[in-house]
Protein backbone atom coordinates (compact mmCIF):
# COMPACT_ATOMS: atom_id res chain seq x y z
CA UNK A 1 0.00 0.00 0.00
CA UNK A 2 2.75 2.44 0.95
CA UNK A 3 4.55 1.64 -2.29
CA UNK A 4 1.43 2.52 -4.22
CA UNK A 5 1.11 5.76 -2.30
CA UNK A 6 4.69 6.70 -3.11
CA UNK A 7 4.14 5.98 -6.77
CA UNK A 8 1.06 8.16 -6.75
CA UNK A 9 2.99 10.88 -5.00
CA UNK A 10 5.75 10.87 -7.58
CA UNK A 11 3.37 10.48 -10.48
CA UNK A 12 5.53 7.80 -12.02
CA UNK A 13 5.24 4.11 -12.66
CA UNK A 14 6.56 2.01 -9.80
CA UNK A 15 8.92 -0.47 -11.38
CA UNK A 16 10.46 -3.27 -9.38
CA UNK A 17 14.05 -2.98 -10.49
CA UNK A 18 15.87 -6.28 -10.62
CA UNK A 19 19.20 -4.55 -10.21
CA UNK A 20 20.83 -1.27 -10.97
CA UNK A 21 21.28 -1.74 -14.69
CA UNK A 22 18.16 0.25 -15.51
CA UNK A 23 17.73 3.95 -15.07
CA UNK A 24 15.19 4.35 -12.27
CA UNK A 25 12.10 6.52 -12.80
CA UNK A 26 12.33 10.15 -11.75
CA UNK A 27 10.17 13.21 -11.35
CA UNK A 28 11.50 16.78 -11.31
CA UNK A 29 9.90 19.55 -9.27
CA UNK A 30 10.73 23.10 -10.43
CA UNK A 31 11.38 25.63 -7.68
CA UNK A 32 11.07 29.42 -7.70
CA UNK A 33 13.97 31.02 -9.56
CA UNK A 34 16.80 32.83 -7.78
CA UNK A 35 16.34 30.92 -4.54
CA UNK A 36 19.49 28.86 -5.14
CA UNK A 37 18.66 25.52 -3.61
CA UNK A 38 21.65 23.94 -1.89
CA UNK A 39 20.66 20.93 0.23
CA UNK A 40 17.54 18.82 0.85
CA UNK A 41 16.21 16.59 3.61
CA UNK A 42 13.11 14.47 4.14
CA UNK A 43 10.55 16.23 6.32
CA UNK A 44 7.65 14.76 8.32
CA UNK A 45 4.47 14.00 6.41
CA UNK A 46 6.18 13.18 3.13
CA UNK A 47 7.36 16.76 2.63
CA UNK A 48 10.85 17.79 1.54
CA UNK A 49 12.87 20.51 3.24
CA UNK A 50 15.35 22.47 1.15
CA UNK A 51 17.66 25.36 1.79
CA UNK A 52 16.97 28.50 -0.28
CA UNK A 53 20.43 29.96 0.12
CA UNK A 54 19.94 33.23 -1.73
CA UNK A 55 16.65 33.98 0.02
CA UNK A 56 17.70 33.04 3.55
CA UNK A 57 14.79 30.65 3.91
CA UNK A 58 13.92 27.04 4.48
CA UNK A 59 11.80 25.76 1.62
CA UNK A 60 9.13 23.11 2.18
CA UNK A 61 8.11 21.20 -0.94
CA UNK A 62 4.95 19.14 -1.01
CA UNK A 63 5.62 16.48 -3.68
CA UNK A 64 1.91 15.73 -3.91
CA UNK A 65 1.14 19.19 -5.28
CA UNK A 66 4.54 20.63 -6.23
CA UNK A 67 3.77 23.66 -4.06
CA UNK A 68 6.33 25.30 -1.80
CA UNK A 69 6.12 27.14 1.50
CA UNK A 70 8.94 29.11 3.06
CA UNK A 71 10.21 29.67 6.58
CA UNK A 72 12.23 32.83 7.24
CA UNK A 73 15.36 31.92 9.19
CA UNK A 74 16.62 35.35 10.26
CA UNK A 75 18.42 38.51 9.11
CA UNK A 76 21.42 37.88 6.82
CA UNK A 77 20.51 34.20 6.62
CA UNK A 78 22.23 32.10 3.95
CA UNK A 79 21.40 28.47 4.71
CA UNK A 80 23.56 25.65 3.34
CA UNK A 81 22.80 22.24 4.87
CA UNK A 82 19.63 20.76 6.37
CA UNK A 83 18.78 17.51 8.13
CA UNK A 84 15.82 16.12 10.05
CA UNK A 85 16.52 15.05 13.63
CA UNK A 86 14.85 12.04 15.17
CA UNK A 87 12.33 14.28 16.94
CA UNK A 88 11.17 15.70 13.58
CA UNK A 89 12.88 19.10 13.63
CA UNK A 90 14.89 20.66 10.83
CA UNK A 91 18.47 21.64 11.64
CA UNK A 92 20.11 24.09 9.29
CA UNK A 93 23.71 25.23 8.95
CA UNK A 94 23.32 28.94 8.25
CA UNK A 95 26.53 30.55 7.04
CA UNK A 96 25.00 34.01 6.78
CA UNK A 97 24.03 34.07 10.44
CA UNK A 98 27.08 32.00 11.48
CA UNK A 99 24.55 29.93 13.38
CA UNK A 100 22.80 26.62 13.56
CA UNK A 101 19.07 27.15 13.15
CA UNK A 102 16.32 24.73 14.13
CA UNK A 103 12.75 24.71 12.90
CA UNK A 104 10.01 22.77 14.66
CA UNK A 105 7.19 22.04 12.20
CA UNK A 106 4.79 21.29 15.07
CA UNK A 107 5.07 24.76 16.60
CA UNK A 108 6.63 26.57 13.59
CA UNK A 109 9.20 27.95 16.04
CA UNK A 110 12.60 28.98 14.66
CA UNK A 111 15.53 28.93 17.10
CA UNK A 112 18.94 30.42 16.28
CA UNK A 113 22.06 29.01 17.95
CA UNK A 114 24.88 31.46 17.24
CA UNK A 115 28.44 30.21 17.09
CA UNK A 116 30.88 31.65 19.62
CA UNK A 117 32.31 35.04 18.65
CA UNK A 118 35.85 33.67 18.72
CA UNK A 119 35.09 31.82 15.50
CA UNK A 120 35.70 35.15 13.79
CA UNK A 121 32.16 35.95 12.74
CA UNK A 122 32.08 33.76 9.65
CA UNK A 123 32.99 30.07 9.50
CA UNK A 124 31.23 29.22 6.22
CA UNK A 125 28.98 26.68 7.90
CA UNK A 126 28.53 23.61 5.78
CA UNK A 127 26.66 20.51 6.92
CA UNK A 128 24.95 19.21 10.08
CA UNK A 129 24.51 15.69 11.47
CA UNK A 130 22.77 14.28 14.56
CA UNK A 131 24.84 12.06 16.83
CA UNK A 132 23.68 9.10 18.89
CA UNK A 133 22.78 11.35 21.83
CA UNK A 134 20.61 13.66 19.74
CA UNK A 135 23.16 16.48 19.67
CA UNK A 136 23.83 18.32 16.40
CA UNK A 137 27.36 18.39 15.01
CA UNK A 138 28.44 20.61 12.17
CA UNK A 139 31.31 21.65 9.94
CA UNK A 140 32.47 25.12 8.90
CA UNK A 141 34.45 25.18 5.68
CA UNK A 142 36.86 27.81 6.99
CA UNK A 143 38.24 25.04 9.17
CA UNK A 144 35.82 24.45 12.03
CA UNK A 145 33.74 21.69 13.50
CA UNK A 146 31.39 21.94 16.43
CA UNK A 147 28.36 20.84 18.36
CA UNK A 148 25.01 22.12 19.57
CA UNK A 149 24.06 20.54 22.88
CA UNK A 150 20.32 20.29 22.30
CA UNK A 151 19.50 20.10 26.02
CA UNK A 152 21.38 23.24 27.06
CA UNK A 153 21.58 25.09 23.74
CA UNK A 154 25.32 25.55 24.23
CA UNK A 155 27.31 25.78 20.99
CA UNK A 156 30.92 24.59 21.03
CA UNK A 157 33.34 25.08 18.14
CA UNK A 158 36.81 23.73 17.56
CA UNK A 159 39.44 24.44 14.94
CA UNK A 160 39.71 21.44 12.65
CA UNK A 161 43.09 19.86 11.96
CA UNK A 162 45.17 21.44 9.18
CA UNK A 163 42.93 24.49 8.80
CA UNK A 164 40.32 25.14 6.14
CA UNK A 165 38.29 22.51 4.33
CA UNK A 166 35.90 20.89 6.86
CA UNK A 167 32.99 19.85 4.68
CA UNK A 168 30.74 16.75 4.67
CA UNK A 169 29.82 15.15 8.00
CA UNK A 170 27.98 11.97 8.92
CA UNK A 171 26.96 9.75 11.82
CA UNK A 172 27.67 6.03 11.88
CA UNK A 173 25.13 3.53 13.30
CA UNK A 174 27.02 3.50 16.62
CA UNK A 175 26.21 7.20 17.02
CA UNK A 176 29.70 8.53 16.33
CA UNK A 177 30.59 11.43 14.05
CA UNK A 178 33.01 11.64 11.14
CA UNK A 179 33.77 14.46 8.71
CA UNK A 180 35.98 15.08 5.70
CA UNK A 181 38.22 17.97 4.70
CA UNK A 182 37.92 19.06 1.09
CA UNK A 183 40.95 21.34 1.06
CA UNK A 184 43.19 19.02 3.04
CA UNK A 185 41.83 15.66 1.90
CA UNK A 186 41.43 13.69 5.09
CA UNK A 187 38.80 11.77 7.01
CA UNK A 188 38.34 12.95 10.58
CA UNK A 189 37.00 10.85 13.44
CA UNK A 190 35.49 13.07 16.12
CA UNK A 191 35.84 12.33 19.82
CA UNK A 192 32.36 13.41 20.90
CA UNK A 193 33.46 13.93 24.52
CA UNK A 194 36.26 16.39 23.75
CA UNK A 195 35.83 17.59 20.17
CA UNK A 196 39.29 16.26 19.35
CA UNK A 197 39.76 14.82 15.88
CA UNK A 198 41.75 11.80 14.77
CA UNK A 199 43.02 12.42 11.25
CA UNK A 200 42.90 9.44 8.92
CA UNK A 201 44.82 10.01 5.71
CA UNK A 202 43.50 8.40 2.51
CA UNK A 203 46.07 6.33 0.62
CA UNK A 204 46.17 8.83 -2.26
CA UNK A 205 46.80 12.48 -1.33
CA UNK A 206 44.88 15.52 -2.57
CA UNK A 207 41.83 13.68 -3.83
CA UNK A 208 39.63 16.40 -2.33
CA UNK A 209 37.21 14.27 -0.32
CA UNK A 210 34.15 16.50 -0.28
CA UNK A 211 31.29 14.68 1.38
CA UNK A 212 30.99 11.49 3.44
CA UNK A 213 28.17 9.11 4.30
CA UNK A 214 27.91 5.98 6.43
CA UNK A 215 26.36 2.72 5.30
CA UNK A 216 24.39 0.42 7.59
CA UNK A 217 27.55 -1.31 8.80
CA UNK A 218 29.41 1.88 9.67
CA UNK A 219 31.66 1.86 6.62
CA UNK A 220 32.31 5.33 5.23
CA UNK A 221 31.85 6.39 1.61
CA UNK A 222 33.35 9.59 0.24
CA UNK A 223 33.08 11.62 -2.96
CA UNK A 224 36.41 12.77 -4.43
CA UNK A 225 36.13 16.20 -6.04
CA UNK A 226 39.68 16.21 -7.41
CA UNK A 227 40.35 12.47 -7.69
CA UNK A 228 37.02 11.72 -9.34
CA UNK A 229 36.55 8.35 -7.65
CA UNK A 230 34.45 6.97 -4.80
CA UNK A 231 36.50 6.41 -1.66
CA UNK A 232 35.49 3.68 0.80
CA UNK A 233 36.98 3.30 4.28
CA UNK A 234 36.17 0.54 6.71
CA UNK A 235 36.84 1.59 10.35
CA UNK A 236 36.66 -2.03 11.47
CA UNK A 237 39.55 -3.12 9.25
CA UNK A 238 41.31 0.18 8.50
CA UNK A 239 41.23 -0.66 4.80
CA UNK A 240 40.64 1.81 1.97
CA UNK A 241 39.20 1.16 -1.46
CA UNK A 242 38.79 3.48 -4.46
CA UNK A 243 36.12 2.89 -7.09
CA UNK A 244 36.30 4.69 -10.45
CA UNK A 245 33.18 5.53 -12.41
CA UNK A 246 32.40 3.34 -15.41
CA UNK A 247 34.96 3.83 -18.17
CA UNK A 248 37.44 5.57 -15.86
CA UNK A 249 36.09 8.86 -17.17
CA UNK A 250 37.16 12.27 -15.86
CA UNK A 251 34.99 13.11 -12.91
CA UNK A 252 34.41 15.69 -10.22
CA UNK A 253 32.31 14.00 -7.56
CA UNK A 254 30.50 16.44 -5.29
CA UNK A 255 27.79 14.71 -3.24
CA UNK A 256 27.58 11.21 -1.77
CA UNK A 257 24.70 9.42 -0.04
CA UNK A 258 24.14 5.80 0.94
CA UNK A 259 20.51 4.71 0.69
CA UNK A 260 18.60 2.18 2.79
CA UNK A 261 19.82 -0.67 0.55
CA UNK A 262 23.45 0.39 1.04
CA UNK A 263 23.58 1.61 -2.55
CA UNK A 264 26.05 4.50 -2.89
CA UNK A 265 24.92 7.60 -4.82
CA UNK A 266 27.39 10.21 -6.12
CA UNK A 267 26.85 13.30 -8.27
CA UNK A 268 29.38 13.93 -11.02
CA UNK A 269 29.62 17.51 -12.22
CA UNK A 270 31.84 16.60 -15.16
CA UNK A 271 29.11 14.73 -17.06
CA UNK A 272 25.99 16.08 -15.30
CA UNK A 273 24.94 12.64 -14.02
CA UNK A 274 24.26 11.05 -10.67
CA UNK A 275 25.57 7.52 -10.32
CA UNK A 276 24.27 4.71 -8.11
CA UNK A 277 26.87 2.09 -7.18
CA UNK A 278 25.84 -1.23 -5.67
CA UNK A 279 28.82 -2.65 -3.72
CA UNK A 280 27.21 -6.08 -3.65
CA UNK A 281 27.21 -6.46 -7.42
CA UNK A 282 29.83 -3.79 -8.20
CA UNK A 283 27.45 -2.39 -10.80
CA UNK A 284 26.47 1.17 -11.69
CA UNK A 285 23.37 2.88 -12.97
CA UNK A 286 22.98 6.60 -13.60
CA UNK A 287 20.42 9.40 -13.63
CA UNK A 288 21.04 12.42 -15.88
CA UNK A 289 20.43 15.96 -14.69
CA UNK A 290 16.99 17.22 -15.68
CA UNK A 291 18.79 19.93 -17.72
CA UNK A 292 22.40 20.87 -18.41
CA UNK A 293 24.57 21.89 -15.45
CA UNK A 294 22.33 20.48 -12.73
CA UNK A 295 25.13 21.10 -10.19
CA UNK A 296 23.91 18.68 -7.53
CA UNK A 297 25.69 19.58 -4.30
CA UNK A 298 24.10 17.14 -1.88
CA UNK A 299 21.93 14.02 -1.87
CA UNK A 300 19.54 12.62 0.72
CA UNK A 301 16.47 10.44 0.72
CA UNK A 302 14.07 8.08 2.40
CA UNK A 303 13.30 4.43 1.91
CA UNK A 304 12.20 4.16 -1.69
CA UNK A 305 13.23 7.60 -2.90
CA UNK A 306 16.40 9.61 -3.38
CA UNK A 307 16.32 13.42 -3.53
CA UNK A 308 18.62 15.29 -5.92
CA UNK A 309 18.72 19.06 -5.40
CA UNK A 310 19.70 20.66 -8.72
CA UNK A 311 21.26 23.97 -7.70
CA UNK A 312 21.98 24.88 -11.32
CA UNK A 313 18.41 24.25 -12.46
CA UNK A 314 16.35 25.47 -9.48
CA UNK A 315 14.74 22.06 -9.12
CA UNK A 316 14.51 18.91 -7.03
CA UNK A 317 14.56 15.59 -8.86
CA UNK A 318 13.13 12.66 -6.93
CA UNK A 319 14.37 9.22 -7.93
CA UNK A 320 12.05 6.33 -7.23
CA UNK A 321 14.42 3.56 -6.22
CA UNK A 322 11.65 0.98 -6.04
CA UNK A 323 12.90 -0.51 -2.80
CA UNK A 324 10.64 -1.89 -0.12
CA UNK A 325 9.03 0.79 2.01
CA UNK B 1 46.03 34.27 8.29
CA UNK B 2 45.85 30.56 8.90
CA UNK B 3 46.69 29.25 12.31
CA UNK B 4 48.71 26.12 11.76
CA UNK B 5 48.22 22.94 13.71
CA UNK B 6 50.92 20.31 13.62
CA UNK B 7 49.43 17.05 12.48
CA UNK B 8 51.22 13.76 12.03
CA UNK B 9 51.27 12.01 8.70
CA UNK B 10 48.97 9.13 9.44
CA UNK B 11 46.90 9.65 12.52
CA UNK B 12 47.16 12.51 14.90
CA UNK B 13 45.04 14.14 17.52
CA UNK B 14 44.31 17.83 17.13
CA UNK B 15 43.54 19.64 20.33
CA UNK B 16 40.00 20.92 20.19
CA UNK B 17 39.72 24.12 22.10
CA UNK B 18 37.66 27.12 21.15
CA UNK B 19 40.28 29.24 22.88
CA UNK B 20 42.51 28.40 19.93
CA UNK B 21 40.61 30.84 17.76
CA UNK B 22 41.64 34.45 17.75
CA UNK B 23 39.57 37.42 16.71
CA UNK B 24 40.45 38.94 13.34
CA UNK B 25 40.93 42.70 13.68
CA UNK B 26 42.00 43.60 10.11
CA UNK B 27 38.73 44.44 8.31
CA UNK B 28 40.15 43.23 5.01
CA UNK B 29 41.19 39.87 6.42
CA UNK B 30 37.83 39.63 8.17
CA UNK B 31 36.04 40.28 4.87
CA UNK B 32 38.26 37.70 3.19
CA UNK B 33 36.79 35.07 5.50
CA UNK B 34 33.86 34.95 3.05
CA UNK B 35 36.36 33.77 0.42
CA UNK B 36 38.78 31.85 2.65
CA UNK B 37 37.38 28.35 2.34
CA UNK B 38 37.83 28.26 -1.44
CA UNK B 39 40.61 30.78 -2.14
CA UNK B 40 44.10 31.51 -0.87
CA UNK B 41 46.15 34.67 -1.17
CA UNK B 42 49.35 32.93 -0.16
CA UNK B 43 51.86 32.73 -3.03
CA UNK B 44 53.02 29.33 -1.82
CA UNK B 45 49.60 27.74 -1.45
CA UNK B 46 49.85 24.02 -0.78
CA UNK B 47 46.19 23.07 -0.40
CA UNK B 48 44.03 21.99 -3.31
CA UNK B 49 41.16 24.46 -3.11
CA UNK B 50 37.92 24.76 -5.05
CA UNK B 51 38.75 28.28 -6.27
CA UNK B 52 41.83 29.79 -7.90
CA UNK B 53 44.60 31.47 -5.92
CA UNK B 54 43.87 35.19 -5.55
CA UNK B 55 47.41 36.39 -4.96
CA UNK B 56 47.88 39.24 -7.44
CA UNK B 57 44.36 38.88 -8.81
CA UNK B 58 43.83 42.63 -9.26
CA UNK B 59 44.39 43.51 -12.94
CA UNK B 60 45.16 39.86 -13.72
CA UNK B 61 43.59 38.39 -16.88
CA UNK B 62 40.39 36.55 -16.01
CA UNK B 63 40.49 32.74 -15.97
CA UNK B 64 44.21 32.84 -16.50
CA UNK B 65 45.76 31.39 -13.32
CA UNK B 66 48.04 28.56 -14.36
CA UNK B 67 47.09 25.16 -13.03
CA UNK B 68 43.47 25.97 -12.21
CA UNK B 69 40.62 24.32 -14.08
CA UNK B 70 38.17 27.13 -14.83
CA UNK B 71 34.62 26.51 -15.97
CA UNK B 72 33.86 27.00 -19.63
CA UNK B 73 31.53 29.81 -18.59
CA UNK B 74 34.33 31.71 -16.84
CA UNK B 75 36.77 31.16 -19.70
CA UNK B 76 34.22 32.47 -22.16
CA UNK B 77 33.32 35.47 -20.01
CA UNK B 78 36.95 36.36 -19.32
CA UNK B 79 38.28 36.36 -22.86
CA UNK B 80 40.25 39.60 -23.27
CA UNK B 81 39.28 40.98 -19.83
CA UNK B 82 41.17 41.59 -16.61
CA UNK B 83 39.93 41.57 -13.01
CA UNK B 84 39.53 45.25 -12.25
CA UNK B 85 38.49 46.15 -8.69
CA UNK B 86 35.13 47.26 -10.06
CA UNK B 87 34.56 43.96 -11.83
CA UNK B 88 35.52 41.94 -8.76
CA UNK B 89 33.18 44.05 -6.65
CA UNK B 90 30.31 43.32 -9.02
CA UNK B 91 31.15 39.63 -9.39
CA UNK B 92 31.16 38.79 -5.68
CA UNK B 93 27.72 40.35 -5.30
CA UNK B 94 26.17 38.15 -7.97
CA UNK B 95 28.52 35.55 -9.47
CA UNK B 96 25.89 33.63 -11.40
CA UNK B 97 24.20 36.81 -12.60
CA UNK B 98 27.45 38.04 -14.11
CA UNK B 99 28.78 34.66 -15.27
CA UNK B 100 25.93 32.17 -15.74
CA UNK B 101 27.37 28.70 -15.34
CA UNK B 102 30.19 29.62 -12.99
CA UNK B 103 30.79 27.13 -10.21
CA UNK B 104 31.12 29.89 -7.63
CA UNK B 105 28.33 30.25 -5.13
CA UNK B 106 27.23 33.68 -4.00
CA UNK B 107 28.92 34.30 -0.67
CA UNK B 108 26.81 35.92 2.07
CA UNK B 109 29.32 38.74 2.21
CA UNK B 110 30.98 41.22 2.00
CA UNK B 111 27.67 42.83 2.81
CA UNK B 112 28.23 46.52 2.15
CA UNK B 113 30.51 48.90 0.21
CA UNK B 114 32.85 49.36 3.18
CA UNK B 115 33.41 45.62 3.52
CA UNK B 116 33.92 45.24 -0.23
CA UNK B 117 36.45 48.08 -0.22
CA UNK B 118 38.29 46.45 2.68
CA UNK B 119 38.37 43.16 0.79
CA UNK B 120 39.74 44.79 -2.36
CA UNK B 121 42.44 46.55 -0.31
CA UNK B 122 43.32 43.18 1.21
CA UNK B 123 43.60 41.58 -2.23
CA UNK B 124 45.84 44.42 -3.46
CA UNK B 125 48.45 43.87 -0.74
CA UNK B 126 51.70 42.41 -2.04
CA UNK B 127 52.67 39.09 -0.46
Amino acid sequence: MRRILLAATLGVALIALPGLAQTPPTKTFPLPNQTFIHDVAPAPGGLIWWTAQSDGKLGILDPKTGANKFVTLGPDSAPHGVIQSKDGKAWVTDGGQNAIVSYDPKTEKVTVYKLPEETGGYTNLNTPTEDGDGNIWFTGQNGWHGKVDVKTGKVSAWKSPKGRGSYGITTTPDGNVWFVSLANSYLGQVDRATGNVKVIEPPVPNTGVRRVWSDSKGDLWMSEWNGGQISHYSPSTGKWERIPLPGNQRANLYAVYVDNRDVVWVSNWADNKTYAYDPKTKSFSSVPGSKANAAIRQILGINGAVYLPESGNAAITVVNTGSQL
Amino acid sequence: MRLPIAVGALAAIAAGASAFAQGISDPGERAFQYCFSCHSVEPNQTEVLSGPNLNGVIERPIAFKAGFQYSDAMKSFGAGKVWTPELIGQFIQDPKGMVPGTAMEKPPGPRNPAERAALLDYLKKPR
